[in-house]
């Protein structure tokens, strides 16, 4: 059975002991199948919750989700390179480049100037630190349905002040 | 013998010193841009340029190496494909006064099925619905009036591709869809607007119904809804 069979299977919701084999020699299609089993169980949920606190549920179950796997995946690639970077950034030294020049803004309306040669420094950076964050994408989610001809995205807006 | 083999090499060594004959040829794309076709058939060792605003790309090589990026080019140079898209804006309505009537055309029955067994609507209303002609690699844009109400709607999308293969898949990058509704006026007398939208990336493969939403559309209890499907016409 090949993956994209068992892909198949999985969203028609059908069982079968060819699937169950491929289940426990590939590993994506496992973790295809888990997905699609908490996808099921999260809309179980809430399509029995009320209105207004559908939003928050789902949100809360993917972030969850998301953040675990994340953690999990690039926990120790993460620890790799900070490793890398503080012995990178204890042996070599610091050089000092010298500020790019400033491009004015008439040069800019006369089209003369496109791009800089190299990024300008900001030297406000206390101030930019203190700006609040950039809107938050929606969530996006997949919904395979029990017709092959319908999917179905579904945008969630994230929480204000959820991060 | 001797002489015999003697004669043969030095008829092979002045046949082999010869300098090949090189070819050039200027060829004209209609409907690909030149410079990435150029660039493109200069796999095939031939040394091309190309001029934009002529539309051709020119070629010198060898007549074998020629040849071939010539028919490289026609393969290269086709006509983009047209996409005709149907939209639907429907909404699902919730809250204590929701009718459980559907008010959907023929078509968007298997879609509201769908959408009843996932959502808890009590009922799925079309509200507008369009056709939109695209040409692949554009981008598209329609807007108007919500029939019956004074919100106005964008649909729009920054570019369209198409996939080979059977059935076809045809991308939408950047699809949104914004609707404007007035809520009052501000102490300027300028009109102040709620906008609500939907933006997203969609692959529909022809034949299939995208469905993208949205809950609590205008702070009420009702969804916003877009079923876009997608059709490859010549």
């Amino acid at each position: 059975m090949t993956c994209q069979e068992c892909e198949d299977l999985l969203a028609a919701e059908e069982t079968s002991a060819k699937l169950d084999r491929h289940l426990t020699e590939c590993s994506e299609c496992r973790e295809f199948a888990a997905d699609l089993r908490a996808n099921a169980d999260a809309f179980r949920e809430m399509t029995a919750m009320p209105l207004p606190s559908v939003r928050g549920a789902v949100l809360g179950q993917v972030r969850a989700r998301e953040t675990r796997r994340q953690v999990a995946r690039w926990g120790w690639a993460l620890a790799a390179a900070a490793t890398i970077v503080v012995v990178f950034l204890g042996t070599r030294p610091v050089p000092v480049e010298p500020l790019p020049p400033v491009i004015s803004a008439k040069a800019l309306a006369h089209g003369v100037v496109k791009r800089a040669a190299t990024p300008v420094v900001n030297t406000h950076r206390k101030r930019q630190a203190t700006r609040s964050p950039a809107p938050q994408e929606p969530l996006k989610i997949k919904m395979f349905t029990s017709d092959p001809d319908v999917v179905i995205y579904w945008l969630v807006e994230p929480k204000e002040g959820s991060e | 013998m001797r002489r015999i083999i003697w004669t043969l090499l030095l008829t092979a060594a002045c046949a082999w010193a010869q300098p090949e004959k090189f070819v050039q040829k200027i060829i004209e794309v209609k409907f690909a841009d030149p410079g990435n076709v150029a660039d493109a058939i200069r796999i095939f060792g031939v040394s091309a340029g190309a001029d934009r605003s002529l539309h051709i790309v020119s070629v010198r090589g060898t007549a074998e190496q020629v040849t071939a990026a010539e028919e490289a080019i026609k393969k290269l140079d086709v006509a983009p494909l047209n996409v005709e898209l149907t939209v639907y804006l429907v909404n699902g309505v919730g809250g204590p006064k929701a009718g459980s009537t559907d008010e959907v055309p023929g078509e968007l029955a298997s879609t509201v099925k769908q959408l009843h067994s996932l959502f808890p609507y009590k009922s799925y209303r079309l509200t507008e619905s369009f056709v939109l002609r695209a040409r692949e690699g554009r981008e598209g844009l329609s807007s108007g009036v919500i029939p019956g109400t004074n919100s106005e709607y964008r649909f729009q999308y920054q570019r369209t591709s198409v996939s080979a293969g059977n059935p076809r898949v045809v991308r939408l990058d950047g699809m949104a869809l914004t609707v404007s509704t007035p809520t009052g006026r501000d102490n300027d007398g300028k009109t102040v607007l709620r906008q609500v939208g939907v933006r997203t990336d969609i692959d529909a493969a022809e034949g299939q119904k995208i469905v993208v939403g949205k809950s609590n559309f205008n702070g009420s209890d009702d969804a916003l809804i877009l079923v876009v499907t997608a059709k490859v016409v010549q």
